[in-house]
């Protein structure tokens, strides 16, 4: 009996002992999976809009340009003479489909391979004068919400099918009912076909970069009509016809995809497939694999399993020295332009003692550092960038000037003389604090809540899973401040502004992300949307500002990393394997 | 026999059908919108509600309820609102290879945990009855999360032997089977000890040992068959708990089955993943709990004799006249 | 007197010690028995005398964790049975000695048919076909009095008078040369202890097999035994043929056990038992066991330990006040 109790607890504290040392091992920062499930639905990128933007690294696009870090991308890839056999990318999602009406989120199959688009968008947000014709040969503006657009007329599906305007029509309309394509609905007014070849689209409204965030969205997949009414389920998930570069090969629900270039692309013209990433075919059959734990796929990484896979920001140290910003030996690390922004939002509503009180407001502002709350978040500023202003500087239409002056400087002494000034003691108010547990891990709340504790706000911690927490987020009696992240549908700023603050695009009586229901702000946002000159830009930020309503912390992005023997990322926003460059000596995980 | 098993498959319909209008109602209860999550964050109010109507989400319950239940009967458990495909084809896919986790790693179980608990019982309170008995504790102690990252340290990234995930072919089945099955050899190894050792004082051992047989034959042939039953139910506990539980190997293992599907589907608030994961499952379990109670009957001839429903025969009047 | 061949059986001083929660329970004291063949011995005494102990001494089928020690010697056909191999006694068991058990209820294994048990001792010992030992496993039943129709059935659909019939049908299967019968009517009803009792003479007769009868009941060893042997506190205190013993019981335990039987012819107010209790068989006296209760006691007789008498043909007692 004794001897039992004895062993008992040799074994607890043996147990004990090895889950100390492990946690030094692999993963830095010791979290196996951070929330970082990288949710596939939950990602702000579905709904299919990914909100890129480019800050192109020279030169200047749009309104304002602004010069980014040159550490990261924006955009790569090259067209390379000859093509490897393989290369395997790990999928952080096993909701992995090939369907051409399926969702597109990050860490899952890349469409573009796959199925074209009208145009191809060289990187984030880039305004439809610098997007490349794909399917369609060439556009024509007519007016301010009107435009035609020509379609080549040779388009050959996979399986030798014709591509016409009609088809073009009926996929977006089928992506629109289908439900994965919803900004087709809210951009796009209606389509009338002129003749075979000839489309014209009617915009809903002037908003800047709207027509080529719908003619070049990752959902807008293009596929023929009678092929696709007359195939069985299993022909459509498993061997569809595809007008892209490549078909698919073999497909195993939950599990992997494996796609292969075609012989047979319709698109024969080299000068005209210039700049489209998939038409480069630069490798041959592309694998993905499903892996949904981010140590494992650091694992599978590390073992020669997968040649590229995205990592959690927490498992970069395996593939990056942050301190000179080279990358480790024997990988390539792609550092993405970071085009999230990560705010804290106050709630502006009469439910809420934030909302009454725009000193109470500035004190919990002038009590936060985004820098430690980015670092918290595992992020660095090798993988983000932090913010002055509500909005990201890769976004068009951001103002540089913001960049110079002072944003919310983390002041304890001045967020404890604003929260006197808004009439409470130290230690007398509480405030509720919403997170989503699967985006964002303890530390964060803990430096929130302790910054706040250090000036006397005292913070109630709401944190709930995913789901639960895109319902409480509606609901204007559960919190008073809310950390969650957001981008911009368009690349633009001015679509940044009216999809959080637009009233109308909330339900009856939420009047905005943060329940801000103020004439005043309405009115700047139909003067941007209106004329998104600098002027006005300006004018909304510091309206902003002068409210206390919301204050941006930091911009990230997901991160990937490849074995050396891929020299360059394909990458526009979406990682472009085809675009990939490949040394000589590349030898693939698939080999 | 055959009428028992004909109305236990019967009683199965009622149980399945409790099993939906629970998982119907508490899935509708659960807060958290589905259309939210489904289009993410960007999308406005508007679209919000657009998608809501096509999806048929306003309607009511009842209404609901009984479209699902007709789907539910021919096998159609709908779209999955997050990859708008059918769930009833993912389910057909990802569930015979659960399945196969489960009966693999309950074989495994088994083939390890009866021997073991045999040879305890013989050498009951000596030495290899302690050691094993130490041994099996260690291994219901493991947390399975934590053995599966060790086995996948161990024989995927330093000996290079088995891949550390995914599905392919037997040798994506070998880690995930080690990781699910060794919790419960300890469970198993314990129950055939408890079990063998009540058997093995019973009278009818000590009639075997007479005749003359063999320390194995009485073993083997009169001992485990009597120490069976008791050993029978708590496999095929095991075996049910398996079914569910093969979420966290499944997760560790990349490995496409049941319930990362489920868990997928409850954490996206996906409905019809979620209902017609559980009603698989449900199935299965109640199955499984026949097939128990079936081969109580083939072990045991009493009980056999009570689902016939046959009386002790006609052994009183046999008896007067002899 | 070791190998006899007048003797089928000779005992030598066998001793055995159990161990229980660490207390030595000394349960035969020095045993010395002599059977010869086609004899009838019973062995008479109180429960817990030791009896059933002498019996599985012989067949050597003491409980493993329980028995600390076996020493003496057993004398079957000129071979120690206490220095014979494993091997040799499990061909021993069953064909050459068998055991008829004292609970019928226990003492058949609930899943196996009747006709499997009593041929599985026929095709362990006798060198038949399956088929040839099913056919010999019906006649034994007929033998017995069970139709041969009831061959396939299991015990739980027979009495327990026809279950000790079952039993007997065993021990006697491959026709052994002694049969040892543990107090086999105790368990059952007075009339069907009768129709056993003629079954086992008969087919003693029949098969000319010797045997050891063990019970309390002195009605039971006038009928069938023609020697006789009373056991108290693991010892034999008296023996000798059945007429010795019943026409001049000698040893105080006897007479006392004689006078305890009252006679329907008289009338009796009251039963007149024999005073007091066996003794603790881990505390036993010094001197003779029977002492505190004996009349005949004297002092010497609580701290010397009696000696053998020889009373004249084969009568012996173990008393000094004789």
């Amino acid at each position: 009996m004794n001897l039992k109790k004895i062993l008992v607890l040799l074994l607890s504290l043996a147990m004990v002992f090895s889950l100390a040392a492990c946690s030094g091992g692999t993963d830095e920062g010791g979290s196996t999976d951070d929330g970082n499930t990288t949710p596939d639905a939950t990602e702000p990128d579905d709904g299919g809009s990914t909100p890129d933007d480019g800050g192109e690294q020279e030169g200047t696009t749009g309104a304002d340009s602004h010069l980014v870090s040159t550490e990261f991308i924006t955009q790569s890839g090259a067209n390379q003479d000859g093509q490897v056999d393989n290369v395997v990318i790990a999928m952080s999602s096993t909701s992995v489909n090939v369907g051409p009406f399926a969702p597109n989120s990050p860490g899952s199959v890349g469409k573009s391979a796959l199925y074209g688009k009208l145009f191809f968008q060289p990187y984030s947000g880039a305004p439809i004068e610098e997007c490349i014709p794909w399917l369609a040969s060439g556009y024509e503006q007519i007016d301010e919400v009107t435009y035609r657009v020509t379609l080549y007329d040779y388009i050959t599906d996979s399986k030798g099918n014709q591509i016409t305007a009609d088809d073009v029509i009926w996929s977006g309309q089928t992506s629109l009912e289908i439900g994965q394509f919803v900004d087709y609905g809210a951009g796009v007014e209606s389509v009338e076909k002129e003749d075979d070849y000839t489309l014209v689209f009617h915009m809903t409204n002037t908003s800047p970069n709207l027509f080529a965030s719908i003619v070049c969205n990752g959902n807008f997949c293009i596929v023929d009509q009678e092929w696709y009414e007359g195939a069985s389920d299993e022909e459509k998930s498993t061997d569809p016809a595809t007008t892209s570069a490549y078909t698919v090969k073999e497909f195993v629900s939950g599990s992997r995809a494996v796609l292969e270039a075609r012989d047979d692309y319709w698109q024969t013209d080299a000068a005209l497939n210039e700049g489209i990433l998939p038409a480069y075919q630069n490798v041959k059959t592309v694998t993905y694999t499903a892996i949904t734990e981010a140590s494992m796929r650091v694992i599978a990484l590390q073992n020669g399993e997968v040649d590229i896979s995205p990592i959690s920001s927490t498992d970069l140290g395996n593939f990056y020295d942050s301190a000179t910003g080279e990358s480790l030996e024997g990988w390539t690390v792609l550092r993405p332009a970071p085009t999230y922004v990560q705010a804290i939002f106050p709630n502006m509503s009469d439910q809420s003692i934030v909302g009454q009180n725009l000193d109470l407001r500035k004190a919990i502002f002038h009590a936060l550092d985004a820098e430690s709350i980015m670092m918290a978040a595992g992020e660095s500023t090798a993988t983000s960038i932090l913010l002055n202003a509500f909005g990201n500087p890769l976004y068009q239409g951001y103002q540089s000037v913001w960049d110079e002056g002072d944003y919310w400087e983390y002041d304890p002494e001045l967020a404890s003389e604003y929260l006197a000034s808004a009439g409470f003691e130290p230690g007398e108010v509480t405030v509720r604090l919403l997170t989503s547990s699967g985006l964002y891990t303890d530390s964060v709340r803990s430096v929130i809540i302790s910054q706040l504790n250090a000036v006397g706000i005292n913070v109630e911690n709401i944190s709930v899973e995913q789901a639960l927490f895109s319902t409480y987020k509606n609901d204007k009696t559960v919190w008073d401040l809310m950390m969650d992240l957001k981008g911009s549908a368009t690349g633009h700023i001015a679509n940044l502004y009216s999809y959080n603050f637009d009233a109308d695009n909330y339900a009856e009586g939420q009047d905005g992300v943060n329940f801000w229901k103020d004439q005043g702000v309405y009115d700047l946002i139909d003067k941007v949307n209106d004329d998104p000159s600098d002027a006005n830009i300006q004018e909304f930020e510091q309206y902003l500002r002068d409210n206390a309503a919301i204050m941006g912390l930091y911009g990230n992005s997901v991160i990937n990393v490849a074995q050396d023997g891929v020299t360059e990322f394909g990458y526009n926003g979406m990682l472009e394997p085809a675009a990939c460059v490949y040394a000589d000596d590349y030898v693939s995980a698939g080999d | 026999m055959l009428r028992f098993i004909g109305r236990r498959l019967l009683q199965m319909i009622p149980i399945l059908l409790v099993v939906a209008v629970i998982i119907f109602t508490l899935m509708e209860l659960v807060p958290g919108d589905p259309v939210r999550i489904m289009l993410g964050d960007f999308a406005t109010e508007a679209q919000v509600e657009e998608e809501r109507e096509r999806l048929g989400l306003n309607r009511p319950f009842l209404e609901r309820f009984w479209e699902f239940i007709k789907g539910a009967v021919q096998l159609d458990f709908g779209v999955s609102y997050i990859t708008k495909t059918s769930v009833s084809d993912e389910l057909i896919e990802r569930f015979p290879r659960t399945l196969k986790l489960a009966l693999l790693s309950i074989c495994v179980s088994a083939l390890f945990g009866i021997p073991i608990g045999i040879l305890c019982a013989i050498k009951a309170n000596k030495l290899p009855d302690r050691i094993a008995l130490v041994l099996t504790l260690l291994c219901n102690s493991m947390p399975s999360f934590w053995l599966a990252l060790l086995l996948v340290l161990l024989f995927s990234v330093n000996l290079n032997w088995l891949p550390s995930g995914g599905i392919g072919g037997a040798q994506y089945y070998v880690l995930p089977v080690i990781s699910s099955s060794i919790g419960s050899i300890a469970g198993i190894a314990r129950q055939t000890r408890a079990s063998m050792l009540e058997v093995i004082r019973a009278d009818y051992i000590t009639t075997a040992k007479s005749k003359g047989l063999s320390q194995k034959a009485v073993i083997l042939k009169h001992a485990l068959g009597n120490a069976l039953i008791p050993i029978i139910t708590v496999i095929g506990g095991q075996f049910s708990f398996l079914m569910g539980g093969t979420t966290i190997v499944e997760s560790v293992y990349s490995f496409p089955g049941l319930g990362l599907y489920i868990i997928s589907g409850i954490n996206n608030r996906d409905y019809p993943i979620v209902r017609g994961g559980v009603l698989y499952i449900a199935f299965t379990f109640s199955f499984i709990m026949l097939l128990i109670d079936i081969i109580y009957a083939f072990v045991d001839p009493r009980i056999r004799s009570q689902y016939s429903g046959k009386k002790k025969k006609k052994s009183k009047e046999a008896e007067a006249a002899a | 007197m070791a190998g006899n061949s007048e003797n089928l059986l000779s005992i030598r001083d066998l001793k055995v010690e159990y161990s229980s929660g660490g207390k030595i329970i000394n349960a035969v004291n020095g045993v010395t028995l002599d059977l010869p063949k086609g004899g009838a011995l019973g062995l008479v005494g109180e429960t817990g005398a030791g009896k059933t102990t002498i019996a599985k001494a012989i067949l050597q089928i003491l409980p493993d964790h329980a028995t600390r020690s076996v020493t003496g010697e057993i004398f079957f056909e000129d071979r120690d049975l206490l220095k014979t191999p494993e091997e040799e006694l499990q061909k021993i068991r069953g064909g050459d000695i068998s055991m008829v058990f004292q609970d019928p209820m226990t003492a058949l294994n609930p899943i196996m048919t009747v006709g499997d048990q009593i041929a599985e001792g026929i095709h362990l010992h006798q060198n038949k076909t399956k088929t040839e030992a099913r056919q010999e496993a019906i006649r034994m039943l007929e033998t017995v009095g069970i139709s041969a129709d009831r061959v396939d059935e299991y015990p739980y659909q027979f009495s327990g008078g026809m279950k000790q019939r079952v039993v007997i049908a065993i021990a006697l299967a491959c026709a052994p040369q002694l049969l040892i019968a543990d107090e086999p009517t105790t368990a059952l009803d007075v009339t069907i202890q009768a129709q056993v009792l003629d079954l086992i003479r008969n087919l003693k007769e029949s098969q000319d097999t010797s045997l050891i009868l063990i019970t309390h009941d002195l009605g039971v060893v006038a009928e069938i035994c023609d020697h006789v042997a009373v056991i108290y506190a693991g010892e034999v205190v008296e023996r000798g043929t059945l007429e010795e013993i019943f026409d001049h019981p000698t040893h105080p335990y006897t007479v006392g056990l004689f006078g305890a039987i009252p006679e329907l012819h008289k009338k009796v107010d009251r039963l007149s038992p024999i005073a007091g209790l066996p003794p603790d068989p881990t505390d036993l006296p010094q001197g003779c066991y029977f002492a505190p209760r004996c009349p005949r006691a004297t002092k010497a007789c609580a701290e010397k330990h009696p000696s053998v008498k020889h009373l004249g043909g084969t009568h012996y007692a173990l008393c000094d006040q004789i």
